[in-house]
Parts: C-alpha cells; structure tokens; sequence
C-alpha cells in the first residue's frame, strides 16, 4: 500500500491528524517582517482614514446603497456604472493569479485582512501578555489576578480595535462623522448589526480562530495553491545544504561534524502563524509570510553561515541549481506573460473607459402603448421616455434633439426646453418625435433615428442614443 | 380540503421538521462526538490502495453546525414555520408588505399632505410636486394616454383642452377617482342606413371645418337635430353630464378620417360592454387621495399653463 | 482478475458523448429560438455531461471498489444505449418545442418513462452490483451515489406525473402552487443529489486515488452525507420566496438550506485534507489542479447558495443574474472542473496507460479553463447586483426609477464578458477533446482489471 507521499515528512502528516494546537507565533523581525509591517500599517492607515475624508462638502467616498450612489472623490457612479466593480473583481483575480505564479502566496503572506488583522492583534498580545515564552508559561500557570487581568486587557484591546473596524466598515456606507456622533444606541438597527457582524468576525476570526480561517475555511487558499508550477517562486527549505540537521558549536567544522547547515534551533517552527515546519516541504498550509525566512536569516547571521537557508525560490531552481539570473528569467514565462498581458489590457480599458467616462446618461424607452400616429393630417408622431441621467453633482439644462438620416425633417414635437435636471438625479422626459410625410408618401417600416442630448451650459456634455422611429402603413 | 377539517398535516409538518433536526443533533453529538486521541486508520480497503483515516471532525466545523442548528430552533421560535404555528415574532410576508406599504405611507404623507392643502391651480406650478406627479403619470396612465399625454385612438389626448367630462379641477378629479363609462349608441338603423350615416358625417365635418361632401350637409343636418341633439346637444358642443364630446372641435378620440367617424355613427361604442374598448377605470382604490390630486393638477396643467 | 469489454466500450461512448453534448450548448448562439435552446442547454449539461459522466464513472468506482464485475451487464449496456436515446429524444423534441414548461423536468411524458426505465435499470445495475461486492464494506463514493440513483428516482417520479393530452403533450397532476412547490422540491434536488452528491462520490473515489493519500475522515464523511441527505431535501422552496407559497414552507425552506452549509463543507473539507499530504505534487500535476480547484468552487458555491436562500439577500438576487452566476459558478467550477479531473485520470487507464497524450495540454486547458471562468462568474455577479440595485430602486416619493428595460440595456456589457468566459471554457474543453482523441489513439483498450478480491493485507 502506497499512500506516502514522497517527500514529505511524516511529521506533517502526524500533526495534521491531532487536535488543534494552541500556537505560541513569536514574532519575528527582518526584511520580509518589516514588508508585511508596511503593508499591515499602510492597510490600516487606508482603511481607518478614507472615510473620514471630505470632498466637495461630502464624504469623499461613501457608498450610499439606498440612494444608489456611489461617491469616489469627484466621481459619483450609479448602478449602471457597476461594470467596473466586475472590472476590479476581474483584475483581482487575475492579479491573484499573476503574483500567485510568480511567487507564490503572496497575498495571503502580506495582505489578505486575515493576516492584517491577525498581525495587529498578535502585536497587541505580545505587547499585553509579553513574547512567546512568556505567554506560554502564563497559560501553564494556574488562574491568578495577574493572568486574569492580563487576559482581560488583551480582549478589551481587541474588542476595541474590532469594534472600531466594524464602525469604520459601516462608515463606507453611512456618513461617518454622523454615525459615530449616535455611538453606540443611536444607529440604526442594520448599521449596528453590521458593525458588530464584521468587528466580531475580526475579534474571533483574527483573534481566536487565526490560522485554522486559513487552514479549513478559506477557499482561495486552495485555489491559489492550483496557480503553483514549476517556475513558481515559493519559500522553500534547501534541504540539500541544511541537512544533516543539529545543533553544533559555533566554531565546529562541518565537515567533521558531518552537519549541513541547519542548527536546528526550531526558530523557524516557532515563528510559523500556521504552526507548520517549513523544512517538511511545501505544505498547504504555508501562507507564504516568509517570517521562518527572517528568523532564519537572522541564525544564519549569527552563525556566519550563508544566508538563505530558507528562501523564495522555485522547484527547477532546486532541481538545476539555477542562479538568480535563471530564476527571473523564468518568472517571464508565457503564463505570466498572458496573465500580465491580459491584466494590462483590462486595466487600460478600465483607466480609458473612467477618464471618458460621460457623465449624462441617457436611456430611450419607446412608448409600447402607442407605435405610432397621426398627429396631424400627413404628420407621424411616435411617442418616446428619454430617462436623463446628470450624475454630475451640479444641475444642467439640456436640448434635447432628434435626428435621422432616412427621415428628412424630422423633429421633436412640442417640448419646453431646456430641460433642467437637478444635481446627481434623473429625470423622464416624455416627447413625440414628428415626421412630416413629403406628399407621395413614405415607404412604411421601422427607420433607425438618433437622440442627441445636449447640455446648454456645458458643450462637453452630450450623448447621443440610438432609437428607432415607425412610419406605419395607411 | 382536509386542512380545515383535521390537523393531520400540520402535525406531519412539525414532527417532520423536528425529526429532521433531532436526526442533524443526533448525528452530530453521537457519531460525530468529539475524541481527543489521535486518529486511527480505518481499516477498510478498497481497490487496492484506497484507505480511509478516521480523523475527527474539526472543531470550528462541529462549532458551525451546532451554531446553525441553535439558529435554526432559533428561527423556527420567532418565524412562522412550524406547521401552522405563527411564531413568536408575528412575522408574515403578507405582514411585511403592508408594514413596507405603511411606512413609505408614513414617509410620504406630510408631503402629499401638503399638496392637498394646496388648490391644483396652484399645485401645478410647484416643479418639485409636478416631478412626482410626472412619475405617477408615467406609472399609472402612460400606458393607456402615451407618454406625452397626447393619447391614441381611443384614448383621450389629455394635451388637446377638450373634455368630455369636464376640465375643471373637480371634474378632472372625479374622472380619475371614479373612472368614466361612455356609451355612444349605434345608429345606422335610427339613421336609415349608411346613406343616413355618410350625411351626418359630412354634417359633423362640416362643423368642425374638415373636408366633406357639401351635398349632403343639408340631409345631414336635418337627421343630426333629429337623432343626435339629444345627447351632442343643439349646438353640437356635447354634454359633459354624460361625456357626449364636443362635435365642433379638432379633438377626435377614434380619428377623424371619415371611415372612422362613419363606424362610430353606426356601430356605436360602449365601452363597458364592447369588447376591446376601454372605459376609463376607477383610480380611487389604487391611489391615494393625495396622489389623485396631484395628478389631477398635472393633468389640468398640461393645459393651463 | 475479471473483465468487462462492453464496460470499456461504454465508457468511452459516454465520454465522446459528453466531449460532444457539451461544448455545443455551452453559450447561447440564438441560431434557433433561445426559449428553445435554453431547456437543451441545460438538459445537455445536467443530464447528458453531467448523467454520462456520472453513470461512466460510478459504473467504474462501482467495480473497482466492490472487486467484482458490475451485476447485469446486459443490463447496464441498456442503461447506456437507453439514456443516450433520452438525450437524442430530448435534443430532438425540444428543438421542435414540446416542452412540459417545468424547469428541468421539461421533457414530454413519452420520454419521461423512458427515463424513468433506465434509471430504475440503473439502480439494479448498481445496487446489484453492491450486492454481489467483494469487499466487506460499501466504499463512501458508492454512498453518494446510490443516494443520487435513489433519490433521483424518486424526484423524477413524483414530479412528472402528469396527464397525458396526446402523445406530444401532458399537463402537471398538480395544480397552481403545488405545481410549483413539487416542481422546485424536484428542481433543487436535481441540483442538491445530481450534481452535488453525485459528483461528491466521483471526488470521494478520484482525489484520493489521484493524490494517493488516504481519506481524511470517515468519521466525517458519515456525518456530513447523512446531514446533507436529510437536509438537502427541504431545500426547494428557497426558488420561491416571497411568492404565493405559505410562509412556513419558506421559512423551512430558507432555514434548511442554511443549515445545508455545514454537510456541504463537511465535503470539502474530507477532500481537502484528503490532498493535503500531497501538497507539494499540486506543482506538477494538472489532475490534482483540476480536483482542487473543483473543491474550492464547491466550497465558495455552498457558502453563497445559503447566503441567496437568505430572505433579506434573496430579495435583492432573486430574479436576477446573481442566480444565473452562482448556477455557473457550481457548474462550471465544482460539476465541470470534478469531471474533467476524474475524466484525465480515467481516459488513459481505459487505455492501458497511466497519463494523458501530452499532459502539457491539460495544464492549458486548466489554466484556459480558470481565466474565463473569473470572466462568466465575475461578469454575472455583479449583473445580478445591478439588476437587483436597479429594479429596487425607488425615489422619494415611492416611485420606481427604472423601467425594466433600462437594467436589460445595461445588463449588455455583462453578456459580453460573460461570452467571452464561456468562449474560454469552451477552448478548454475542445482541447480536452483533442488530447482525448490522441490518448485512444495511441493506447490500446484495455479490460479495466478489477482488483483481486483478496481479504486486504491490513498496512
């Protein structure tokens, strides 16, 4: 019966089927850890500070759903503007893929909230409860004031950064500044249902739940792990230089000691948010956050031995011994070429489509009721909805104008116009479109015409729809 | 129907539902109960190499199958689920509705209050009211009036000033609110036919300055005063009492081509009892008083600006 | 060491048969009525990709994991000539516009015996062949399975009965809302035991065999098919919140597919750490690339089916594209991406080989497969949010803004996205196609060995 696999340890496999484990991470420090500060920093500062920006005397992004309006700093965007939020799911995904291919779990080592908001609050433990070491002993030791006070001040700290994600979530769809002034009984119902939705699911799932989110739950992690080849650039241990593992004299001869490189200090074990030792292989539950890398590096230092014990590189770089020079080129292979190529096709057509962006929209609905009639003796009238769309945040006036090539003398009927549509707001304009019949008459049939709406006050402003005009039979 | 007699399939439903939950519990807490030693392999197998762990289940997912079935006996408590069992919350769909309806009621209702302190006259000049009543418009009485109000065959042109019922505020109210049935009788046989017809078409043309066959104005005249003054009037200017239109004017609800008007003087129209003609339905059930209102002040704007 | 040459022959049948079903329907060229091709479509997909590749393979599973030779194979060759007569029956008479109108269940009432021959056919094949098994205990993947034959069975019957008019025409035994009730408690269900617990059992015997690793948990595994037995059942009428059916039938509805989300998970899970040991392989091997991602779709699918069952979400997906792009999601990710990897480990066993003709081009084919599935999933969702956001959208005064015909007009760029997704996907399969065509090529047919039914050597 063969069901080990090769390469892998059965360490792994043992772990795998006990329990969970309660996991003491220490937090490491270096290059990657210092990447992933930034990000977590940057992150938050984005998050917690966008909503509290203003913009022409509102919130400068607010997604106001009952309303269906979307503000982004100058722009506001209407539902038929949602194409773009498939553009960024879009470009995500195919993101997700190009990084994922080109060196790994990128995103869930850096960015993902889970490890954000599970960095923010190991960072809070460590500072309340002391470093890993201290933590476990505290969590040995018996029920004193002490522990209790210690543990009760961690989860207050907690609660509090969950709960002020959770306001600050709420305010990208509720004007901020006015919902915490009704802090904490005055929101509405929904808004704190919301609030304490997705501020509890950052205290249990960042909190308590931690790397089992990333582990069991989190689908994406799988999919990722599908977007792996060969020329993937993964955090990999060079068994071949770090084995025969053990611990040594700093002066020792290795040779003599018959020893490779790895001291087996255990470090990079313990720095793992997934608990999992990176030197069994590639395992799925690596986030790819390159802390056993730091650690180790930081051994290695110590040690005088060549950093990079534990390191970004992929499966053929092992198997051929590649130098950097081979690894980079091969990131360039045609998978990533495609990918990036298409994520750049997608993201130009994103950038030209917003700066071209119109902001009158124009909708033409034909009257169903009535295809067509007489208004006068020789003159046909067909009966339009023009639905005007300003989306601008000022009003504006428009004519509004009807065309069409087949149909000479073709004509908007009795209309007061300009038609003035309010700020941000649609207005439906009812009209008939006239044909004066010449006296032979007119073939009848369904002719394509043109409405042209245009701004008074504003020339950029226009559209043009495209409608059809019906000459009916005698 | 057995429902309302017997409580057979109430109880069918609840002891159901029950069992299924008990099933999901039972099977959670007995097969599934927790055990802390670590796993064993089965040691069934199959094709050769095909083996089974017997790991136990992890913790958060029992965690989540008993959170949601706390919710669901949760759920079933509070909503309407169990059988014929309301639930504690009083929640229904039917409910729901009426409470949604009642609250944009109670939302609009200083707004449409303030309308109907207002005359129409002065109503229609207010543009914010005006916009809404557009919308109604565009909702309720587009489909049958167009939406430039202008109407078709058979339904009335609300931009052309002539009524059948009346163009003042209170008749115009009263049109929408109670609806309007016209009847027009037919009258080829009273008119001896269509030679009868065609002269008292001609007479109306000739009223109204359409084109017509002069020689038959006279003929038509005489059978005009004797079959149709009774309802159009002496002078032909109808009688908004019973929707008798205005022969005089431009305004033709059915057209104004001479084959058209001569199928109206002969073959009549009932708009109750015809099949394909519409009468005007009554609104009072479907809008509010407010809402009525406005529209009545939008459709009397259109023509008085 | 028992064989089956009319097996071989069947299975290869039906999977040219789905190789040709499928990439013909899969996007809506209207060259004929879409009203029309819409009920082909999706016949071809659930019941003749999805029906062939689950009979194609739980007749193998079924053999290799009870040791023994299938029970009738006489028997099972009818199954095979019968449901491929269904689908022939099926393709002809809805092009031509017979139509019960029942969604899913649209077929006439001729071919709704026939179906229901086979299927019983079926289920004597199969459970037959359980009874005569080798082995002391019934393997998981047969569990799901035989639940599918079962309880499909049973949905297809109590749903078609109908009262035939002609020969060409019948109307539903049921009337108004029970219609309705019992048409969308078959609907879900097909959805629930043909293409999730059947497709379960093609995943319970192919990923372990393909990762070579054991299963995670029996225990799990018992749990989670029980729970999603029972539960699944209750389901159907979340198709019809807020509609004339009673509220207690809603909420039961809505409730139990709620509840669905831990069994389906239960699934995933048993997978995924099925292949967890095998992590490091996913580099190399398209198969398990399939599996996996398969298993993901399925997890993402099962959490966003309860969240739409969900009244308060429901009101704001109902009707619109979201539905159109979750159906997609589960098809296209979990049903298609399954049967494509259990599909490239079975081709070149039937053929006396262990890999495909080149393995290059399954790599391709996933990774074609995966970018125009994010375009048709990504494009439909957020359709089905526009819609939904448009539709509801009221002013002030309690108004509507739209009329419907303005969300259509700007539901268009969506199709044009999700067109091209499915053009992807299409590739895909057609490249499947191609490489299956050369993997018989240069294989030979083989007797798929039943393993020797020895007492197993316990490891």
């Amino acid at each position: 019966m063969n069901n080990s696999p090769a390469g892998n340890g059965t360490d792994s496999a043992k772990s795998l089927f006990l329990p969970r484990r309660k996991l003491y991470t220490r937090i490491v420090q270096g290059t990657f850890q210092n990447w992933r500060i930034a990000f977590v920093l940057l992150s938050q500062v984005i998050f917690l500070g966008l909503p509290w920006l203003t913009w022409g005397g509102r919130q400068a992004l607010l997604f106001d759903l009952p309303a269906r309006k979307f503000y982004l700093f100058g722009t506001v965007f209407w539902p038929q503007d949602i194409i773009y939020l498939t553009a960024l799911l879009i470009v995500s995904a195919y993101s997700l893929f190009l990084f994922t291919a080109v060196a790994g779990r990128l995103w869930c080592g850096y960015a993902c909230p889970q490890t954000v908001y599970t960095e923010l609050l190991m960072w809070i433990e460590q500072a309340v409860e002391g470093n890993r070491n201290a933590r476990m002993k505290r969590d040995a030791a018996p029920w004193s004031a002490q522990k209790a006070g210690r543990k009760a001040l961690k989860h207050g700290l907690w609660l509090l950064v969950a709960w002020w994600t959770g306001v600050t979530f709420v305010g990208y769809f509720t004007p901020i500044r006015e919902l915490v002034t009704l802090l904490p009984f005055g929101v509405s119902g929904w808004a704190l249902f919301w609030i304490l939705l997705y501020g509890g699911m950052v205290y249990f799932l960042a909190g308590w739940m931690r790397e089992q989110v990333c582990k069991y739950m989190c689908p994406y992690a799988r999919f990722q792990s599908a977007m792996f080849d060969r020329d993937t650039m993964i955090i990999t241990y060079d068994a071949a230089r770090g084995e025969p593992r053990g611990a040594r004299n700093r002066k020792a001869d290795l040779k003599e000691a018959r020893l490779g490189h790895c001291i087996d200090c255990d470090l990079c074990v313990q720095v793992c948010p997934t608990g999992i030792d990176i030197r069994n292989g590639l395992q799925y539950e690596c986030i790819g956050c390159a802390a056993c890398i730091d650690v180790c590096d930081s051994m290695m230092k110590k040690m005088d031995y060549p950093l990079g014990l534990v390191r970004y590189t992929t499966e053929n770089a092992m198997a051929s011994g590649y130098g950097k020079k081979e690894i980079w080129k091969r990131v360039l292979r045609l998978r990533t070429l495609i990918y990036a190529a298409i994520l750049l096709a997608i993201m130009t057509a994103v950038v030209v489509s917003l700066c071209m962006r119109n902001p009158l929209k124009v909708d033409v609905l034909r009257d169903r009721g009535v295809m067509a009639r007489e208004a006068a003796p020789g003159v046909i009238e067909n009966v339009y909805r023009l639905q005007i769309m300003n989306t601008e945040e000022r009003a504006h006036r428009f004519i509004i104008e009807a065309k069409a090539t087949e149909l000479p003398g073709i004509e908007v009927g009795e209309l007061e116009q300009p038609i003035n549509v309010d700020a941000a707001s649609t207005r439906m304009v009812p009209l008939s479109v006239r044909f004066k019949l010449p006296r032979e008459g007119w073939e009848p049939g369904m002719y394509p015409m043109m409405f042209t709406v245009q701004a008074v006050d504003d020339k950029a402003l226009r559209r043009e729809e495209k409608s059809t005009f019906m000459v009916p039979k005698n | 129907m057995s429902d309302f007699t017997s409580n057979f399939w109430n109880l069918y439903i609840v002891i159901l539902t029950v069992a299924a939950l008990l099933f999901c519990v039972w099977i959670l807490a007995v097969v599934g109960k927790r055990e802390e030693k670590a796993a064993s392999k089965t040691t069934h197998v199959w094709d050769g190499d095909l083996t089974e762990y017997n790991n136990p289940l992890p913790n958060w997912w029992r965690g989540l199958f008993w959170a949601l079935l706390i919710f669901s006996v949760g759920y079933l408590i509070y909503y309407p689920g169990l059988g014929s069992f309301k639930g504690l919350g009083g929640w229904s769909q039917v409910g729901q509705f009426d409470q949604e309806m009642r609250a944009l009621e109670a939302k609009t209702k200083p707004m449409y209050d303030g309308f109907l302190a207002m005359s129409a006259e002065d109503l229609s000049k207010d543009q914010k009211a005006m916009g809404t009543a557009e919308r109604i418009f565009q909702n309720e009485c587009a489909r049958c009036h167009g939406s430039d109000a202008r109407g078709a065959i058979g339904f009335k042109n609300l931009r052309s000033g002539a009524w059948n019922w009346g163009g003042s505020p209170a008749e115009i109210e009263e049109s929408i609110a109670e609806g309007r049935t016209g009847v027009m009788l037919p009258m080829g046989e009273a008119l001896g036919g269509s030679d009868g017809v065609q002269s008292v078409v001609a007479y109306v043309r000739a009223l109204s300055g359409l084109p017509h066959d002069a020689n038959l104005v006279a003929q038509g005249e005489v059978l005009f005063d004797e079959n149709c003054t009774s309802c159009h009037g002496n002078d032909a200017r109808g009688m908004k009492e019973i929707g008798a239109p205005d022969l005089t004017d431009s305004d033709w609800d059915y057209g104004s081509s001479e084959k058209a008007m001569a199928k109206i003087v002969e073959f009549g129209h009932n708009s109750e009892l015809e099949e394909g003609a519409f009468a005007m339905p009554a609104h009072k059930g479907v809008l509010s008083t407010g809402q009525i209102h406005l529209l009545t002040s939008y459709v009397w704007g259109l023509t008085n600006k | 060491m028992a064989v089956i040459w009319g097996i071989v022959g069947l299975l290869v049948g039906l999977v040219i048969s789905v190789q040709l079903l499928w990439p013909a329907f899969n996007f809506d060229l209207p060259w004929l009525t879409y009203g029309r091709l819409r009920p082909l479509h999706t016949n071809a997909i659930i019941f003749a990709f999805g029906g062939c590749a689950l009979f194609g393979t739980s007749y193998y599973i079924v053999q290799r994991t009870c040791q023994t030779r299938l029970f009738a194979s006489g028997l099972a060759s009818f199954t095979f000539w019968g449901w491929q007569l269904v689908i022939l029956l099926a393709a002809l008479s809805l092009i031509m516009g017979f139509t019960t109108g029942k969604e899913y269940a649209e077929l006439e009432w001729p071919i709704d015996l026939l179906i229901a021959v086979v299927w019983v056919s079926y289920a004597v094949v199969f459970f037959g062949t359980l009874a005569i098994r080798r082995t002391p205990h019934i393997y998981v993947a047969n569990w799901f399975y035989g639940a599918m034959i079962i309880a499909i069975a049973v949905l297809h019957i109590f749903n078609s009965v109908e009262i035939p008019v002609t020969f060409f025409k019948s109307y539903s035994a049921y009337a108004g809302v029970h219609d309705a009730m019992v048409q969308w408690w078959y609907g879900h269900n097909a959805v629930g035991f043909f293409l999730t617990a059947g497709f379960l059992g093609m995943m319970y015997y192919f990923v372990p065999k393909q990762a070579g690793r054991p299963i995670y948990s029996y225990r799990l595994s018992i749990v989670h098919f029980w729970a999603l037995i029972f539960i699944y059942m209750w389901a159907g009428p979340h198709h019809l919140l807020y509609t004339a059916l009673p509220d207690w039938a809603q909420t039961l509805g809505m409730l139990f597919s709620v509840i669905l989300l831990a069994p389906s998970w239960g699934g995933m899970i048993n997978g995924i750490m099925t292949l967890s040991g095998a992590w490091h392989r996913l580099r190399e091997d398209p198969i398990l690339k399939f599996l996996i991602v398969a298993l993901s779709f399925y997890g993402m699918s099962t959490f966003e089916g309860p969240a739409l069952s969900i009244k308060t979400i429901n009101a704001l997906s109902h009707y619109t594209d979201w539905t159109i792009g979750h159906v997609h999601s589960g098809a296209l990710g979990w049903v298609g991406f399954i049967t494509m990897g259990s599909l490239y480990y079975l081709i070149p066993r039937l053929y006396g080989r262990t890999e495909m003709w080149s393995v290059k081009l399954v790599n391709i084919h996933f990774w074609i497969a995966t970018i125009g599935i994010v375009l048709y999933v990504a494009a439909l969702w957020i359709a089905g949010v526009m819609q939904g956001l448009m539709w509801r959208a009221v002013h002030e005064d309690g108004t509507l803004v739209y009329t419907f015909v303005e969300g259509v007009k700007a539901s268009y760029p969506f199709y044009v996205i999700r067109l091209v997704g499915g053009l992807l996907y299409f590739l895909g399969m057609l490249l499947m196609f191609y490489n299956m065509l050369k993997t018989i090529g240069q294989g030979k047919s083989v007797d798929a060995a039943v393993p020797t039914a020895t007492a197993p050597a316990h490891a």
